[in-house]
């Protein structure tokens, strides 16, 4: 199957101050992207990660090397093809929800009547429908960042690239993108996701790839980079202190070891929603 | 070409929302509608021609603080707030982007230059209502629709210099800085006119100039309309100057954009 995204060797340098020296930006990163897949780019800040989904988009040039969107050369046809919610996205405040998502469908070429049906129901999807005719000004950072990933999914593209989406989100925000990021990809959307929260990537991506200092550190399957070589974690209920050390001493009668023993915990996310839900 | 009509449509908006621009409106408009008022002296049938030439005054004057100001914040307010690059995420081409910021302002101007010439129109025939029999049998007949077609010009005119906007935005990344130079091209252009205007010669620096900024003087050229016929050679002149000249300014700009990444 040809890949959604094909990014091959390529190199970005920014030039910097008035003798034009040249700053490495990305310095040879390859990586593929799968049709339907969700796919992690993540890396520390100034990796590259925006970069690359810069050149991806268009909006940057590529010294050299080749990127591919569902096996064409980037160009206004690929921009079709693509929504994209930037990093702490910013739109015309005077515009409502609905207006502003109608705009972006109508610049994918959508026509009037289509763009505004489809606006509707991307603002549905995000849990705006009631804030839509609410002028942007008066939408706080969350329901930007969700009238963002509207306006990125108005015209049905076939891959979506999210840029940091749940950037000042809180837990349940959160969870909410992350859902939608899962229907997303029930629909057969390629995702490529962009994100500082790892537990998000590990969540939701199949595969990922690692970005340190403008070069792929790592790139595979998540569950495959993640394994420890030879350890299985059993997670166990209503076993008490006695019957722990019985395990534990039986594991070793068969040659294996008991390398960590801790209580089973949720992770604080989950917490949070849960006791924050409740109050709700 | 519906791209840049969108992206017209809502950079209109936006202009129409600007503070500044309001009031510099306001305050036009307020001007021309005092023009009357404002002048004590009884200067018989002369009246009509003062209010006329407050009246182009005002749309020469402030219409082209609106043309430099509302120009250059709508292109910087799309970097600023980076919404330049949701925009360019879509399928919009550059000189989708630059001749649809350049509507935009067009047809905010546009209606700027609407209300200037009715008011005018307004205090020409209050004034001319207002005179003695007498006064009335010198004073010269109002060519209401010589006023809107030298208003139209001046419309071409305040467009032009929006093109030159554009074009120092596509090149320049501060608002401050893109301003600086629209204003200093004006007053090179306001320059030329007054040359012009006095009768100087057009070869050498100056035509070099001239054709580089735009030749206000083509549309000075109009301002008789408001008191004899029409004529259609020296309106197409201008009409066509105009056109061609924003249109070139146009793509200068959209070529130079196309250089930039974001």
């Amino acid at each position: 199957m040809q890949p959604a995204i094909e990014i091959k060797n390529i190199k970005k340098y920014y030039k910097y101050g008035v003798r034009g020296l040249l700053v490495k930006a990305l310095d040879g990163v390859s990586f593929d992207v799968g049709e339907g897949e969700v796919f992690g780019l993540v890396g520390p800040n100034g990796a590259g990660k925006s970069t690359t989904i810069k050149i991806l988009l268009g909006l940057l040039r590529a010294n050299s090397g080749e990127c591919r969107i569902f096996g064409k050369p980037v160009s206004k046809d690929t921009k079709r093809l693509v929504g994209y919610l930037p990093e702490n996205p910013y739109f015309y405040r005077y515009m409502t929800g609905f207006q502003l998502v109608s705009f972006y469908g109508k610049l994918c070429g959508m026509p009037a009547a289509e763009a505004e049906k489809s606006a509707r129901s991307a603002l549905a999807l995000v849990g705006l429908s009631d804030a839509a005719n609410r002028a942007l000004a008066l939408y706080s950072k969350g329901m930007v960042q969700r009238a963002g990933l509207a306006q990125a999914i108005v015209h049905n593209p076939k891959l979506v690239v999210l840029d940091e989406p749940a950037s000042g989100l809180d837990p349940i925000g959160t969870s909410d993108m992350a859902e939608i990021v899962m229907r997303l990809r029930e629909d057969g959307k390629t995702v490529l996701l962009c994100s500082h929260i790892m537990s998000e990537v590990e969540r939701l991506c199949s595969r990922v790839a690692v970005l340190s200092c403008g070069r792929i550190a790592a790139t595979g399957e998540i569950d495959k980079l993640l394994e420890i070589d030879g350890r299985t974690r059993l997670d166990i209920d209503g076993a008490d202190a006695d019957t722990l050390a019985k395990i534990s001493a039986y594991a070793k009668s068969l040659g294996a070891n008991v390398a960590t023993e801790s209580a089973a915990k949720i992770p604080l996310d989950e917490f949070f929603k849960k006791t924050v839900g409740k109050r709700k | 070409m519906r791209n840049a009509f969108l992206i017209a449509a809502n950079t209109f908006r936006e202009t129409l929302g600007q503070k500044l621009m309001l009031i510099t409106a306001l305050v036009a408009l307020a001007l021309v509608l005092s023009s009357k008022y404002l002048l004590s002296l009884d200067l018989g049938h002369e009246q009509l021609k003062f209010v006329f030439d407050f009246g182009s005054g005002a749309l020469g004057f402030f219409g082209s603080i609106m043309a430099v100001v509302a120009t250059c914040q709508i292109f910087h307010s799309e970097m600023e707030n980076r919404t330049i690059i949701t925009l360019f995420s879509k399928p919009v081409g550059i000189a989708q982007f630059a001749s649809g910021k350049f509507l935009g302002a067009a047809a905010a101007l546009g209606l700027f230059t609407v209300a200037i010439a009715a008011a005018t129109s307004l205090m020409l025939a209050i004034t001319r209502a207002g005179f003695a029999e007498a006064q009335a049998t010198d004073a010269p007949q109002v060519n209401y629709f010589g006023v809107w077609i030298f208003a139209f010009a001046q419309w071409i005119k305040l467009c032009t210099i929006a093109a030159v906007s554009v074009f120092v935005c596509s090149v320049s990344t501060s608002l401050l800085f893109s301003a600086s130079v629209s204003f200093m091209a004006l007053a090179v252009s306001m320059a030329g006119e007054i040359t012009l205007n006095l009768g100087g010669e057009t070869g050498g620096v100056v035509g070099v100039v001239s054709r580089l900024f735009p030749d206000l003087h083509v549309f000075g050229a109009l301002e008789p309309f408001a008191f004899a016929p029409v004529n259609a050679a020296v309106f197409a002149a201008a009409a066509v100057y105009g056109t061609i000249y924003c249109a070139a300014a146009l793509a200068a700009a959209a070529f130079a954009f196309s250089r930039r990444e974001f």
